[in-house]
C-alpha cells in the first residue's frame, strides 16, 4: 500500500515536472493556434461584421456559400492549380533529385541553386517575376517577340494568368521537395544498384525499377505536403496580382477569397465558413490519400 | 511543486504591485494619439512640445503606425477596448467607426470652444458628419487637377489646357498627341475612382451613395463614366492591361502620355529627380464637362476622439490645439499635405513654386464634391469588378451599371 503511494507521489511529481517543461509551448501553441481554430469554427456560424459585433446565423453563412458564384469560381481556380502544380512540382523535385544524387561536377552548387528560391522571400520573389512578365518591359514579351510570338499582358489576361501563377509556385517549390527526396533516395542501399548493374540494367532502368519504388514513402510525405500547400495557394497571387486587377477573378484562390472577405469586406464570420469547407477539403483529401497509399507506397 | 506554485505567485503578486506603482507614479494626464502619415511626425513632435507647455499635467503619447497596418490595428483596438484616445480618421472608414459607436460625437464639444468649422472646406466638414453628428475635424484635404507635358503638346502643335477647357477640347488634344505615334498616348483613361471618374460623375450631376442607396442607374452617372471609356474605345490611352502593370503617373513620369488627373499629393513624385518631365509638366483645373459644370472630388484625414477615452476634456484640447491657428501656421510651410485650415493651405503649394498647384486650393474651394463611402463597403467592390470589364471593352457602361445595381440587390 505505502509503495503504491509512493509511486504516483513520484510520478505526479514527475508529471508536473513535464507540463511544466511543455507549459510555455503549450501556452504558445493554446494561443496562436489552438484557440484561433476554434474560433474559425465558432465563427463560421455567426455573423461577425466590424469591431466584432456578432449575432447567431446557424448555417446561414453555408448556405450562402454554396450559392456564392465567387466561392466556386474561387475553389474552381484552386482545383486548376492542383491539377497545374501537384504534379508538376512533385515530378521536377523528383528528376532534379536523382540528378542530384549522380556524380556530376558542381552538383553541390545546383543543390544550393535550386534550393535558394525556398528560403528566399515570396515577396521578393513575386517581385522579380511581376517584371519578367511585365506586358509593356518584360523580359519574356521581348523573347517572344524576338522568336516572332505576339507579346501578351501575363498578369492581367484571364487566359494566362493563372498559368503564370502557377509557373511561378512550382518554380518556388521544387527546391525544398528536391532535398527531402534527395534524403530519400540517399537512404536507398547501394547494394541494390549494385547487384542491377551485375544484371546488366541501364540507368534509366535502374531509376524506373529502383529508385522509385525505393522511395515512396519519402514521395508519399512529399505529396501529402505538396497537396496541402497548393490547396493554400496565397502568397504569390497576393503579391503578384493587385486587388484591382482585371484578372484577379481568373487567379483568385479559396484562400485569397478568404482573406479578402475577412480584410477587406470585414465579413470575418462568412470567411470562417470558407475556411471550414476549406479545412474539411484538404481532410477529405488527406484521408483518401493515406488509404490510397497501401497501393503503391512500399514500406520494404 | 509548492516551492513552484509559491514563486509563481509570489511573481504574480510582485507584477500586480509594480503595475500599480507604474499608475501611481504617473500623475500627468497622458492623451494616446494614433495616426499613420509618417512625414507628419516631426510636425506633431512639435506640436507635443508647444502643447505640453500650454498644458501642464498632460502628456501626449504619439504612437505612429504605417499605412498599411493602421486599419487593422486600430479596428483590433477598437475591439479589444484599447483604441487610442485621439486618433486619424479618412472618408472611406468614418461611417464603419461612427456607426460602430468608436467615435465621440463632438458637437457640443465644438460650439464651447473656438473652433470655427468654417474655416475648413465645407465638403470636408460634410465628410466627417454622419446622421447629422460631427465626429471629427478635418486636417489636410486633398484635390485633383489636369497634369500635362508641354514638351508633347509642343510636338502636336498645339496650345496648353486652360481652365477655360472643356472635355471635348481635351479629348482633340488627346487625338492630337495619340497621332504623335511611338508608343505616346493623350491621357490615361483607366479604371481611376479618385483620380478619375469620381470627379467627372459629379460634374455631370450623377451621384454614388444616398442613405445606403446607390446611384448607378442614373443617366448622369453612367455618363460620367461613359466619357472616359469613349476616350478607351477611341484608342488615345493606353490599355487598361497596360496601365494596370505600368501605374499611370509613372508612364506619365516617363513621358509616354500627353495628360492625366492627379491628386495634390503625386506632386512629390512629379517634382522629383526620378521623373524625366518635372521640368516640362504642369496643372491645371480639370475640363469643363458638356453640361458646362466642373467638379472634383475631395479627400482628407480628420482627427476623432474614442467614444471610451478616460480624459475627453484633454483629448479635445488636443485636438483642438491641431485644428487652430498656431499648429497649421507650422504644418502649412513644412510641405508635407495640404492644410484644412484654409487660411495656411497654401503653404504646401509655395514649395513647388514651379507649378501652378494652386488650383487645388480653388477646387476645394469651388467646386468639391464629398469622397463617397458608404456603410457597406462591398460596393466598391461589386463597382470595380463590373466598371473594369467596361474600361477593359469588354461590356458597355451600361450593362456593367446594371450589373452593380443587381449584385447590389437594388
Amino acid at each position: 500500500m505505502t509503495g503504491k503511494v509512493r509511486i504516483t507521489r513520484q510520478k505526479r511529481i514527475d508529471w508536473a515536472w513535464g507540463y511544466g517543461m511543455i507549459l510555455p509551448l503549450l501556452a504558445g501553441l493554446g494561443l496562436f493556434y489552438f484557440y484561433p481554430v476554434f474560433r474559425v469554427f465558432r465563427d463560421s456560424l455567426y455573423n461577425v461584421g466590424a469591431f466584432n459585433r456578432s449575432s447567431w446565423a446557424g448555417l446561414g453563412n453555408f448556405s450562402r456559400m454554396f450559392q456564392d458564384s465567387t466561392m466556386w469560381r474561387s475553389l474552381g481556380n484552386t482545383m486548376m492549380y492542383a491539377v497545374i502544380i501537384i504534379p508538376l512540382t512533385v515530378i521536377f523535385a523528383l528528376i532534379l533529385a536523382a540528378l542530384l544524387n549522380t556524380n556530376i561536377r558542381g552538383r553541390d552548387v545546383f543543390r544550393v541553386i535550386y534550393f535558394i528560391p525556398t528560403v528566399t522571400m515570396s515577396a521578393a520573389i513575386s517581385m522579380v517575376w511581376r517584371w519578367i512578365f511585365n506586358g509593356d518591359f518584360g523580359i519574356l514579351n521581348h523573347l517572344v517577340k524576338a522568336l516572332g510570338g505576339t507579346p501578351q499582358y501575363w498578369l492581367s489576361s484571364e487566359s494566362t494568368v493563372l498559368l503564370c501563377i502557377s509557373v511561378v509556385s512550382v518554380w518556388m517549390g521544387v527546391g525544398y521537395n528536391m532535398i527531402i527526396l534527395l534524403a530519400g533516395i540517399q537512404g536507398i542501399s547501394s547494394t541494390y544498384y549494385e547487384a542491377a548493374e551485375l544484371e546488366g540494367a541501364g540507368k534509366i532502368q535502374q531509376f524506373l525499377k529502383i529508385t522509385i519504388p525505393l522511395v515512396t514513402p519519402t514521395l508519399f510525405f512529399v505529396v501529402i505536403t505538396t497537396v496541402i500547400s497548393t490547396l493554400q495557394i496565397f502568397d504569390v497571387i497576393y503579391m503578384m496580382i493587385p486587388t484591382k486587377s482585371i484578372a484577379m477573378t481568373y487567379a483568385q484562390s479559396i484562400v485569397m477569397y478568404f482573406y479578402r472577405n475577412a480584410f477587406e469586406y470585414s465579413a470575418k464570420g462568412y470567411a470562417s465558413a470558407i475556411a471550414v469547407l476549406l479545412f474539411v477539403i484538404i481532410m477529405l483529401l488527406t484521408l483518401i490519400q493515406m488509404w490510397f497509399q497501401k497501393k503503391w507506397v512500399h514500406y520494404d | 511543486m509548492k516551492k513552484l506554485v509559491k514563486m509563481l505567485a509570489l511573481l504574480l503578486v510582485m507584477s500586480m504591485v509594480l503595475g500599480l506603482a507604474g499608475t501611481a507614479a504617473a500623475e500627468d494626464i497622458e492623451i494616446h494619439y494614433a495616426f499613420w502619415h509618417g512625414a507628419l511626425e516631426e510636425f506633431y513632435n512639435q506640436c507635443k512640445a508647444d502643447f505640453e507647455a500650454a498644458h501642464p499635467g498632460v502628456k501626449i503619447i504619439l504612437e505612429p503606425t504605417s499605412w498599411d497596418e493602421y486599419w487593422t490595428k486600430l479596428e483590433n483596438a477598437a475591439t479589444g477596448g484599447s483604441i487610442a484616445d485621439v486618433f486619424h480618421m479618412n472618408g472611406v472608414n468614418i461611417k464603419k467607426y461612427a456607426d460602430g459607436g468608436v467615435l465621440a460625437p463632438l458637437d457640443s464639444l465644438i460650439a464651447n470652444s473656438g473652433i470655427d468649422l468654417n474655416n475648413y472646406p465645407a465638403a470636408m466638414n460634410e465628410m466627417y458628419n454622419f446622421n447629422g453628428v460631427q465626429y471629427g475635424i478635418p486636417m489636410d484635404y486633398d484635390t485633383i487637377g489636369l497634369w500635362y507635358n508641354k514638351d508633347l503638346f509642343d510636338k502636336a502643335q498645339i496650345s496648353y489646357p486652360t481652365p477655360e477647357w472643356t472635355w471635348d477640347d481635351m479629348v482633340a488634344a488627346a487625338k492630337a498627341i495619340t497621332a504623335l505615334g511611338d508608343g505616346i498616348y493623350g491621357i490615361a483613361a483607366n479604371y481611376e475612382e479618385q483620380q478619375g471618374f469620381y470627379n467627372t460623375v459629379f460634374a455631370c450631376d450623377g451621384w454614388f451613395v444616398k442613405d445606403e442607396q446607390f446611384g448607378f442607374n442614373d443617366e448622369n452617372t453612367r455618363a460620367g463614366i461613359k466619357c472616359w471609356v469613349d476616350l478607351m474605345e477611341a484608342g488615345v490611352s493606353p490599355s487598361e492591361q497596360s496601365l494596370e502593370e505600368n501605374a499611370a503617373y509613372l508612364q506619365f513620369m516617363a513621358g509616354k502620355l500627353g495628360m492625366i488627373f492627379s491628386g495634390d499629393w503625386v506632386v512629390t513624385e512629379y517634382a522629383s529627380p526620378e521623373c524625366s518631365v518635372s521640368g516640362v509638366i504642369d496643372v491645371t483645373e480639370l475640363p469643363l464637362m458638356p453640361n458646362g459644370k466642373r467638379a472634383t472630388v475631395i479627400h482628407g484625414k480628420a482627427n476623432c476622439i474614442s467614444a471610451t477615452t478616460a480624459h475627453p476634456d484633454e483629448a479635445f484640447a488636443w485636438v483642438s490645439y491641431l485644428a487652430g491657428a498656431e499648429a497649421n501656421e507650422k504644418l502649412g510651410p513644412m510641405g508635407v499635405t495640404i492644410t484644412s485650415y484654409l487660411a495656411y493651405s497654401d503653404g504646401f503649394f509655395e514649395k513647388y513654386p514651379q507649378y501652378n498647384m494652386k488650383i487645388y486650393s480653388k477646387a476645394a474651394a469651388e467646386y468639391a464634391y464629398v469622397y463617397p463611402s458608404a456603410l457597406n463597403t462591398e460596393w466598391t467592390t461589386y463597382m470595380w469588378e463590373e466598371l473594369v470589364k467596361a474600361f477593359s471593352l469588354q461590356i458597355s457602361v451600361d450593362e456593367a451599371c446594371s450589373n452593380i445595381m443587381t449584385r447590389l440587390g437594388q
